[in-house]
């Protein structure tokens, strides 16, 4: 029994060793699985969350003018689209009710409280959690309507930590609007401006300044939010599809208001999609 | 021995709240790292085990604001386990005071250079490695070049503008 007290004793570095970095490497490596169990090792925990919210109460305070200018386009585009702002044609207009329609997404705004663009993961934390209705795996969007930023991956009770579009383990179904063919949205971990666009064949006809938006495929965006344009593409040799570079609408590093969009009817599209591949 | 306990305490607090500072100025593509300081001058007496646990719970304080759970634990606890062999390497004629802390005050500037240099390259090397997750190339290089030289100079400048005793 000493004997075996006295071996561990000797040898504690080694054991100590072993095990925290077993731990640690463990839990760096399925970072991205989505369990919300080490959210307190993340700037979503209430502590750090608090500070980054002080923090950038005082930089948002810089921004305002900026934000002014973008909330008022914003009201300016809404209010065209009012019932009272239009010029109706019909000469019958239609009374009835429709009961056909049904809430698809639903939209929350929240404020970017941390952001980071220079590491090759990137993250961003919202005010928002799940005591405001956030669910994992949800998007983004800017708060200008222009452009994308990221999927919610972790949650608290009151914050959220936000997988950026600037992530090399992002993954973005999008199209190109004018004729609809599809592909994949990635971050090659450089330049915050850029993104590209994979696996789009190579007899598709391009045109540089053509509009990306996204698919609409995966069930985390809605279809046809602005992404951004393409800036230059080749077709890389031994390859049956284009390497396509988009210009982003938005600057991340920008950033401030978001809109999250959750999907009302997403469980009931992945049950059926699950079905079909069993 | 309790001023060592309290020096290295208040260490601790100094040093999370200088890296968070750090990760705040992030106008370059490149982070500082200034952690390693608090496991470079924890004390000699100080055994293995409780070393690298300390190092653990540093590293988690560091993850959880830059959102990369796990990577920096787990470089802390690397940079904790090599610390024994270096010391031994660099041991001066007679053995160490085990009263003395590991500082430049007590040491001089060439041992603390080359202690300190070997034990960030090893945590540079890890972190960036770990970060990027491919091999070699010239990005990864020049990413290592960068982060260490940057590393290597706020753990100096840290002993000249405090220089700790304890």
């Amino acid at each position: 029994m000493y004997r075996i007290f006295f071996f561990f004793l000797k040898y504690n570095g080694i054991f100590a060793f072993i095990v925290f970095e077993i731990i640690a490497l463990s839990f760096y490596f399925t970072r991205n699985i989505n369990s919300n169990k080490e959210v307190f090792i993340s700037t979503a925990n209430s502590f750090v969350g608090n500070i980054y919210e002080s923090t950038s109460r005082i930089s948002r305070y810089w921004n305002l003018s900026a934000v002014n200018d973008s909330l008022a386009r914003e009201n300016a585009e809404l209010k065209m689209q009012l019932p009272n702002s239009k010029f109706s044609s019909l000469v019958n207009v239609n009374i009835f009710k429709d009961s056909t329609l049904r809430q698809n997404y639903q939209y929350f705004d929240a404020k970017v409280i941390n952001n980071t663009i220079h590491r090759s993961h990137n993250f961003l934390t919202i005010n928002k959690g799940i005591r405001q209705g956030l669910r994992p795996n949800i998007g983004v969007l800017n708060g200008n309507g222009k452009g994308i930023i990221g999927i919610v991956t972790k949650l608290s009770q009151n914050y959220s930590v936000v997988m950026s579009i600037l992530n090399i383990d992002t993954r973005v179904s999008a199209k190109i609007l004018s004729n609809n063919y599809f592909g994949v949205m990635v971050w090659d971990g450089l330049d915050s401006r850029y993104m590209t666009l994979e696996s789009v064949p190579k007899h598709a006809v391009l045109h540089i300044g053509d509009t990306i938006v996204t698919s609409g495929y995966s069930t985390i965006f809605p279809e046809g939010v602005l992404i951004g344009t393409i800036d230059s593409f080749f077709k890389p040799p031994g390859l049956n599809f284009y390497t396509i570079r988009v210009a982003l609408f938005n600057d991340i590093n920008q950033t401030d208001y978001v809109y999250v969009v959750n999907n009302l009817l997403k469980e009931e599209r992945l049950n059926l999609e699950e079905e079909t591949n069993e | 021995m309790n001023s060592l306990i309290r020096a290295n305490a208040i260490r601790f607090f100094l040093i999370v709240l200088l890296q968070f500072l750090l990760k705040e100025v992030d106008y370059v593509n490149i982070d500082i790292y200034i952690y390693p300081v608090f496991i470079l001058l924890l004390p000699l007496g100080v055994i293995d085990g409780l070393l690298i646990g300390l190092s653990f719970f540093l590293g988690l304080c560091i993850d959880s604001f830059y959102n990369t759970i796990g990577l920096h634990a787990s470089a802390a606890v690397f940079l904790a386990s090599v610390r024994p062999f270096v010391l031994k390497l660099l041991e001066p004629r007679g053995g160490y005071d085990k009263l003395k802390a590991l500082t430049k005050y007590h040491f001089g500037v060439r041992w603390f250079v080359q202690y300190s240099s070997i034990l960030i390259l090893s945590h540079s090397i890890w972190v960036v490695a770990l970060e990027e997750l491919t091999l070699i190339s010239w990005w990864w290089v020049l990413r290592l070049i960068f982060v260490f030289v940057l590393s290597m100079l706020i753990t100096i400048l840290y002993q000249y503008i405090f220089n700790p005793k304890a």
